[in-house]
């Protein structure tokens, strides 16, 4: 579950407020619950990732430094 | 102090193979002087005296019965404590690793022993190679000053005498930093063409092993053992070697040096530095060199497309580890851990993607001059005392933040980079230059750094600790 999620398994208001600050976004109130919600779910989705065991695996990505490609 | 290990790697090879030193003598006046020289630098976190003369026992054997390995038979080298070597530890200066020994050599630890080096133990690195705790290691040159890093172990173990050459990992400037800070040459090759499976990643896209020693011959001798194709390492490339010991003494024909100023001869550098340097851009000229004042305000954008890179794919490797043991990690460390978490995938991307609109600007200069390589300093000033290196300097930069600002684009571009020593400042410190070549060039920038090593007694400089020492 995220750092960010109550005991609830919900994001609060008050940590959607931080963040939106941060990112300087304006955040009306009537859209925190909808906001919470999707973010929750990306974050949990991001967190299904941490169930693969990754320890020896070299990411899909590769920089080619020449120049005649 | 045993004069074998005044030897450069170049004359102790020769010696073993033409049996007038044996492997045993070698590796045991290489044991004497880190003996002597430990208790006050530090430059190892494990050392193996038994095994290293066991292992010269049997290349004498070896060499007995007719066979020589290779160029490095008998020869001591030390190994930067983030390369895996099978049964050994390998802690990484993290207390997060503490008691980690790896079932695997390395690729380029194989190669080592392939070519019959005599491994004499681990060098300290800054914590994962990040480069910014203080390390254990001490400068030879000036107690309590910054030894050099992240191969900090690496770069004073070779100052002192205590291995004929070390192995370094740079992903941005770690190779290239304990090279200048300590007078001596340190390669960061082409990105791929030095494998780095079996290497602890700090990133990914960025991390170039290499080696640094007290000549630019050795240099490529350790850049001929090292360098090739690996399938275990997806970012290593098949390109043809050459013969890096070849066109070394071929001198600078006509080649083409250029030297760009508003990035590497910023007000940040600092005058003896730049005296130094120019002193060197002045003799290629007098050598037949064609010094060419180039161009290219993208530079400036290289230290922050790195940083971006850098944090967030040391974050995503340490994610596992640090969140099991985060407090084992140094606090600064761990700062740049966090860090690394906050970078957006698209800040990452966008770092990517500028990645590459500097590579081909880069490229461009290049041919539109027909350059060979691109002079520098290596860094802008030379070592600093520890609780200096992270303080504002006059400008705002921190010596950290100067020292990356210009080692960070070689990595960036994956350019071969070679430091090679041009003398002391007015009190006693190394400085270093740097010649950036074009992609696999590795041969011309050593054939140019050569051209000006030999004019000069660089490579017999010796630090202060060792007449200390009475060494």
């Amino acid at each position: 579950m995220s750092y960010l999620a109550g005991d609830g398994g919900e994001i609060g208001g008050a940590e959607l407020a931080l963040l939106a600050r941060l990112v300087g976004m304006p955040l009306p109130e009537e859209d925190v619950a909808a906001l919470g919600s999707a973010l929750l779910a990306q974050l949990g989705a991001i967190e299904q990732l941490d169930q693969l065991d990754l320890e020896h695996v070299q990411p899909a990505l590769r920089f080619d430094p020449r120049w005649d490609e | 102090m045993n004069e074998l290990v005044e030897r450069t790697l170049a004359e102790a090879s020769e010696l073993v193979a033409r049996r007038e030193v044996s492997a045993v003598e070698l590796t045991q006046a290489v044991l004497q002087q880190i003996a002597e020289t430990e208790p006050v630098v530090s430059a190892f976190a494990h050392l193996f005296p038994d095994a290293a003369l066991d292992e010269a026992r049997t290349l004498d054997r070896e060499l007995a019965h007719g066979r020589l390995r290779g160029v490095l038979h008998g020869v001591p080298i030390g190994v930067k404590d983030i390369v895996y070597m099978r049964g050994v530890p390998t802690d990484a200066g993290s207390r997060a690793l503490t008691g980690f020994v790896p079932d695997y050599d390395a690729t380029i630890v194989r190669k080592l022993r392939d070519a019959g080096a005599v491994i004499v133990g681990k060098t300290v690195t800054h914590e994962f190679a990040w480069g910014v705790n203080v390390p254990v290691t001490r400068s030879p040159w000036r107690d309590g000053w910054y030894p050099g890093g992240s191969s900090a172990g690496s770069g004073v173990a070779v100052s002192v005498r205590s291995a004929f050459g070390a192995i370094g990992t740079d992903t941005g400037g770690s190779i290239r930093i304990p090279a200048a800070v300590n007078g001596l040459v340190g390669l960061k090759p082409t990105f791929g063409r030095v494998s780095r499976h079996g290497i602890i990643p700090l990133s990914w896209s960025l991390d170039h092993p290499g080696a640094l020693t007290r000549t630019v011959a050795d240099n490529a001798i350790l850049l001929q053992v090292l360098a090739g194709h690996d399938p275990a390492d997806l970012g290593s490339i098949d390109e043809p070697l050459a013969d890096y010991r070849a066109q070394l003494e071929s001198g600078v024909d006509d080649s083409v040096i250029g030297v760009e100023r508003d990035h590497y001869f910023y007000s940040g550098v600092i005058e003896d530095v730049r005296a130094a340097v120019e002193a060197v851009i002045d003799e290629y000229a007098s050598l037949g060199a064609r010094i060419v004042e180039v161009q290219l305000p993208a530079f400036a954008a290289m230290p922050s497309a790195l940083l971006t890179i850098l944090l967030a794919e040391a974050s995503a490797f340490h994610r596992r580890l640090f969140r099991e043991r985060a407090l084992d990690y140094d606090p600064a460390t761990r700062l740049l851990l966090e860090l690394g978490e906050l970078v957006p995938a698209t800040h990452y991307v966008t770092g990517l993607r500028a990645r590459t609109l500097l590579r081909d600007r880069v490229k461009n200069l290049f041919r539109a001059h027909g350059l060979d390589a691109l002079i520098s300093p290596t860094i802008p000033l030379p070592t600093v005392p520890n609780e200096q290196r992270n303080q504002p300097r006059d400008g705002g930069e921190t010596a950290f933040t100067a020292y990356v600002h210009h080692t960070f684009p070689a990595n960036l571009l994956g350019l071969p980079a070679l430091s090679v020593p041009c003398g002391l400042t007015s009190d006693g410190l190394p400085i270093g230059f740097q010649l950036l070549g074009r992609p696999f060039a590795e041969a011309t920038i050593f054939r140019l750094a050569r051209a000006y090593e030999r004019n000069h007694s660089w490579p017999a400089l010796r630090p202060p600790v060792l007449q200390d020492l009475g060494s």
